[in-house]
């Protein structure tokens, strides 16, 4: 039976779109993957690959024609096995403007990629590309560009007719950052990104930005897991007192908000280190260094991954202070105005995925820090207390521990202190 | 246009006038007259750069007025201004050099046919502005009486310039102000292709001088010890304190305003009338009549002044052009 | 003597030695004249103090031979002087109002500034010329930025103090200086009795009563700052210290450069002042075409076009001869609002 191949629904609009090229003729034998046909959807130029596998029988609509998302453009036979084969390749990089395949086909160069060459007026061949298989990326194209231009202040003319307008102080400072203009927002007079636009941006590169800070986090959690000898300690800490705590500094204090209990878990963990210098270490291969400061990154969720701000010199701040500097991070986190401050060395992580339902969980160590505490959610359990069973809120800690750095013991003690200053928490006021 | 023929008075005794200052007379004269004629030779063979405004058929009147000078005099020199410098003792290799443009010029190329000068020979570097260096000669003169050095100034210019409004303000202010200054004006009855008669009403230019209340006095001025007479008494009187003068020395140029200027607007009968008045060879016949002078001792100096002149145009030939880097100089002290 | 570059910011010392800027410059000539007696000062009506009573008293001090008085020949007296230099005395030809300079434009532009250069040299020409400058009330042809007509000339130096303290010690070294000076003073910052007198923080000022000078070709950072670079010189300078002074107080530093010498103008301390703020606006009160602005943003775009972070502007006088009515007089030359708002404008707070 025959197989349609269809416009897939490209950006987010159901609109017209244009059908560049064709990059397979009729009668060819089409692989599994393999890039058809090109489709410009004047945000970008888009690949659209095969799913099936099979000979292409006819191609019914010509390059460089108007279509519509879900058209039909052309038919295939399919091959002898009727199944077909689940994808093998690596998940996609992202789902941003960039085409889908990460496969080496006919074309080792992305659309965008060319296109960009030819308006900066690079020639292709002498680009190494650093996409999956040598796929030479827009990146590729626009730092070889830019290495052809004397290292100056010079911008590639192609900039401007991305549309972008800037300062040339923002876009030397963009060039030092490895941030990409597009996407900015412009504060500056005429419509001009200028300088503080940029270094508002988190540090990325290219058109995609994603894929960068997913890299990071692929990287180094797996260079946790493989060189870090972990090992886990959990307490079940009962948080009747925070919560007591958390209506007091609303009733009676008549602060604005309650302090989250990220903000005094971060305030006990504060304390503990504080208690515990032995835990603020950090380890290397010449020995263990002393850090000299309480420093705490919070892991905060953003929308491409996982970023952890940091709260530094956390055990001289007062819990108000310490509310205050949270949201602060988580906002900036959020809106993606980190500091250059904000992302610094630290002692430790404390990771809370309670809001998100989880009962607990086990975190992997963010190296060079030598503990990772991982908090579940408040949730009221059934306890004995005093021979009888209650109902209390309970929150499980699980702490990771590098065991290069940590022994059980001084882990546990720590931990121990983390949790009798949640369940003494009116200390932690500060 | 009103026709204007020389009238050449009767030529004073030369037995009054020493001998170094007559042969002195006739050499620069005549050294004047071949170094145009050797320009206008090199023009034509297209070896000399820029445009040239020759000076031959007035040498009367330039050597005749620097010779009444002393040498620390000074004089300013017009765009005309190749016999004025030479007159007053420009060498003619720096001037050679000058209008070829090289760095051995008396201003190291930077100045050209119509800036030459040599401040220490008492020429100021022309100034080419018609009317415009009338007043830096009352200026010079200026500073002369402030400082009491005895110096004067002696002001060339043409007959043209004194319809000029600097020319007009330099004469009031030099005799408001009693500057020892000698206005002399070569009036060549032309301004360029432009017949004094057609812009002026006076008959001669020095009757400008009564409206300033200086002396002003018209002589022939292709009588180089006429012209010498009158400016001695002039800068003898500037010198006492007495003032400005104005002396116009009436002469004619043998060539067009410039080289390249064939001079068809002057009236044939005119032409004909003055050039056969022409000085160099009239001073040497009357040379010739005192006993001082012979053949032998005119051709001699003509000889020296004929090597002198290939000299100064091999030296100008063979002289390097000023380096870049010269342009940029001599823009501030 | 002390050579000093900086100006003092604030008004110390005693109250006898607050100057205007006349009061300075008559210090200066004096000082002058009794250091070298080849200087002497040339002009019209000089023996009543010329018009805004820089010449006041001179005479009388140093009788006719060094203060002397002209019939109306600008032309004649400029080359006059033009001649007297070349022969080693050092004139100050004094203008009642700097106009009256075009009627002698061609001796200082073909003569003055070039025969130095023409003769290779053989000659110097120090002059200075004395010039009121700007627009105050009397109609165009009193009107003139005498600064933008001559700033493109090589050969001559263009100074424009806007302060008592810089105006008697730049006077000093026009004076000294071997070349053809212009110094450009705003008729409204004499402070001469009867004339109007810009006020501003440094309209007045403390001049000390020892001997100083300051070099030409140095600008002063009179006001320091972060957020723009503000380049103004004359009255244009007092309106933008009294709008940086404002603005202040709303949060925003405006640094205020005042280039003094415009010829030669020290690019450096501008380009270094906009490479710190990142922000430049010129404020000149010649008419916009060709004025001596567009060097400054020339010279910025060219040195520091990296640190650029906003548009370069210039606010100027439109190309119009100045009107007399003083509403239309006051709308076309800069105001302090004008100023205000284009700071704002490029700061964006």
């Amino acid at each position: 039976m025959m197989i349609e191949i269809v416009v897939p629904q490209v950006g987010e609009a159901i609109a017209e779109v244009r059908l560049v090229r064709w990059l397979v003729s009729e009668g060819d034998e089409i692989q599994h993957g393999e890039v058809l046909f090109e489709v410009d959807t004047d945000k970008a130029v888009v690949e659209v690959e095969s799913f099936a596998e099979g000979t292409l029988t006819e191609i019914l609509v010509p390059d460089d024609s108007p279509v519509m998302p879900q058209q039909v453009v052309a038919l295939l036979t399919p091959a002898g096995e009727a199944e077909i084969a689940p994808s093998r390749k690596a998940p996609p990089q992202s789902a941003a403007a960039q085409a889908v395949s990460p496969a080496p086909s006919g074309d080792s160069v992305s659309p965008v990629a060319r296109r960009v060459a030819a308006e900066l007026g690079v020639a292709l061949d002498g680009i190494t590309g650093t996409g999956p298989g040598g796929r030479v990326m827009v990146e590729d194209v626009r730092a070889h560009a830019a290495r052809q231009i004397d290292g100056g202040l010079v911008s590639p003319v192609g900039d401007r007719r991305e549309g972008v307008l800037a300062s040339p102080k923002a876009r030397r400072i963009a060039r030092e950052l490895g941030v990409s203009l597009g996407g900015l927002v412009a504060t500056g007079v005429d419509g001009l990104i200028v300088a503080r636009d940029v270094q508002a941006a988190p540090g990325e590169t290219g058109v995609q930005p994603l894929s960068k800070l997913r890299h990071s986090i692929a990287t180094r959690m797996l260079s946790s897991k493989q060189t870090v000898p972990h090992f886990y300690l959990m307490v079940d800490v009962d948080m009747t007192q925070v919560e007591g705590l958390r209506a007091y500094c609303l009733e009676t204090l008549n602060w604005e908000r309650a302090p989250t209990y990220t903000d005094l878990i971060v305030r006990a963990c504060a304390v503990g280190l504080a208690a515990n210098p032995a835990v603020n270490v950090i380890y290397s291969d010449e020995g263990l260094i002393r850090r000299t400061s309480v420093d705490i990154g919070v892991a905060v969720g953003v929308d491409d991954g996982l970023i952890v701000p940091v709260l530094p010199n956390a055990d001289q701040l007062s819990l108000a202070e310490t509310s205050e500097a949270i949201r602060g991070l988580v906002q900036r986190a959020h809106d993606g105005r980190l500091r250059a401050g904000d992302l610094s060395q630290k002692s430790m992580v404390v990771s809370n995925l309670g809001m998100y339902g989880v009962d607990a969980f086990v975190a992997i160590i963010d190296p060079p820090d030598p503990v990772i505490l991982a908090v579940g959610r408040v949730a009221d359990q059934i306890v004995p207390v005093d021979g009888q069973a209650a109902i209390r809120p309970m929150c499980t800690m699980t702490l990771s521990v590098d065991h290069r750095v940590l022994d059980g013991v001084i882990g546990a003690k720590f931990l121990a202190r983390v949790k009798d200053a949640l369940e003494n928490p009116f200390e932690l006021l500060g | 246009m009103q026709i204007k023929k020389p009238k050449p008075p009767e030529p004073r005794e030369l037995s009054g006038y020493e001998d170094g200052l007559l042969m002195e007379m006739y050499r620069r004269m005549f050294l004047i007259r071949n170094f145009e004629l050797s320009v206008n030779d090199l023009f034509l063979r297209g070896l000399m750069p820029g445009t040239i405004h020759l000076s031959h058929g007035q040498e009367a009147t330039t050597v005749g007025a620097c010779l009444a000078l002393h040498e620390n005099d000074v004089v300013t020199l017009t765009h005309r201004g190749h016999g004025q410098g030479l007159a007053k003792g420009i060498t003619p290799k720096s001037m050679m050099a000058e209008l070829f443009g090289k760095v051995t010029g008396c201003c190291m190329g930077k100045g050209g046919s119509l800036h030459v000068g040599d401040i220490s020979v008492g020429a100021l570097p022309a100034i080419a502005i018609v009317g415009a260096s009338s007043p830096i000669a009352a200026g010079m003169a200026f500073a002369f009486k402030r400082h009491q050095t005895g110096q004067i100034a002696c002001n060339f210019f043409g007959e043209g310039a004194a319809n000029k409004g600097d020319w007009h303000e330099a004469l009031n202010l030099a005799a408001l102000w009693a500057l020892p200054v000698v206005f002399l004006c070569e009036n060549n009855l032309y301004g360029v292709s432009t017949h004094m008669t057609d812009v002026m009403l006076n008959e001669y230019v020095s009757e400008r001088a009564a409206a300033y209340h200086m002396p002003g006095v018209t002589i022939y001025g292709n009588d180089p010890i006429e012209v010498y007479d009158t400016v001695l008494e002039a800068a003898e009187r500037a010198r006492r304190g007495d003032g400005p003068t104005l002396v116009e020395s009436l002469t004619y140029r043998r060539g067009g305003h410039k080289r390249d200027d064939p001079g068809t607007y002057r009236p044939q009968e005119e032409v004909e009338a003055w050039l056969a008045q022409d000085p160099v060879p009239a001073f040497r016949e009357r040379l010739l009549t005192d006993k001082r002078f012979d053949e032998e001792r005119l051709s001699g100096i003509e000889e020296a002044v004929g090597a002198e002149l290939d000299h100064a145009v091999e030296f100008a030939l063979s002289s390097d052009d000023p380096p870049t880097e010269l342009a940029l100089e001599h823009v501030y002290a | 003597m002390p050579e000093q570059t900086a100006s003092p910011k604030a008004q110390t010392g005693t109250a006898e030695r607050d100057l205007t800027i006349v009061q300075a410059l008559r210090e200066a000539v004096r000082e002058e004249m009794y250091r070298d007696e080849d200087v002497f000062v040339i002009g019209e009506d000089i023996r009543i103090g010329g018009s805004f009573l820089f010449t006041l008293g001179l005479l009388d001090e140093f009788g006719p031979d060094r203060v002397i008085n002209t019939p109306i020949s600008e032309a004649g007296f400029v080359g006059l002087a033009t001649g007297a230099a070349i022969q080693g005395m050092r004139p100050i030809i004094d203008f009642q109002y700097g106009d009256f300079l075009f009627t002698a434009f061609d001796q200082i532009i073909q003569q003055a500034t070039k025969l130095r250069y023409m003769s290779g040299g053989q000659v110097k020409i120090p002059l200075v010329f004395q010039l009121p400058t700007g627009a105050s009330g009397r109609g165009a042809q009193h009107a003139n930025a005498m600064e933008g007509f001559f700033y493109h000339i090589p050969g001559l130096k263009l100074v424009t103090p806007a302060s008592p303290y810089d105006a008697k010690g730049l006077f000093k070294s026009a004076v000294r200086d071997d070349n053809v000076v212009l110094f450009c003073v705003h008729k409204h910052l004499y402070g001469s009795k009867g004339r109007q007198l810009q006020e501003s923080s440094i309209a007045r000022q403390y001049v000390p009563e020892e001997e100083y000078t300051i070099p030409l070709g140095v600008a002063d950072v009179k006001r320091e700052g972060s957020d723009i670079t503000v380049v103004a010189n004359l009255l244009m300078l007092h309106r933008a210290l009294n709008v940086a002074a404002e603005l202040a107080g709303e949060g925003i530093s405006v640094e205020v450069v005042d280039p003094r010498t415009l010829a030669p103008l020290d690019s450096d301390t501008i380009v270094a002042s906009v490479k710190k703020t990142g922000r430049l606006l010129v404020v000149e009160e010649n008419s916009e075409r060709g004025g001596w602005g567009a060097q400054v943003v020339a010279d910025v775009a060219s040195q520091a076009i990296g640190y650029i972070d906003a548009p370069i502007r210039r606010l100027a006088t439109p190309d119009v001869p100045i009107p007399f009515a003083p509403v239309l007089e006051e709308a076309v030359i800069p105001s302090q609002t004008q100023i205000r708002e284009a700071i704002l404008e490029l700061v964006r707070p």
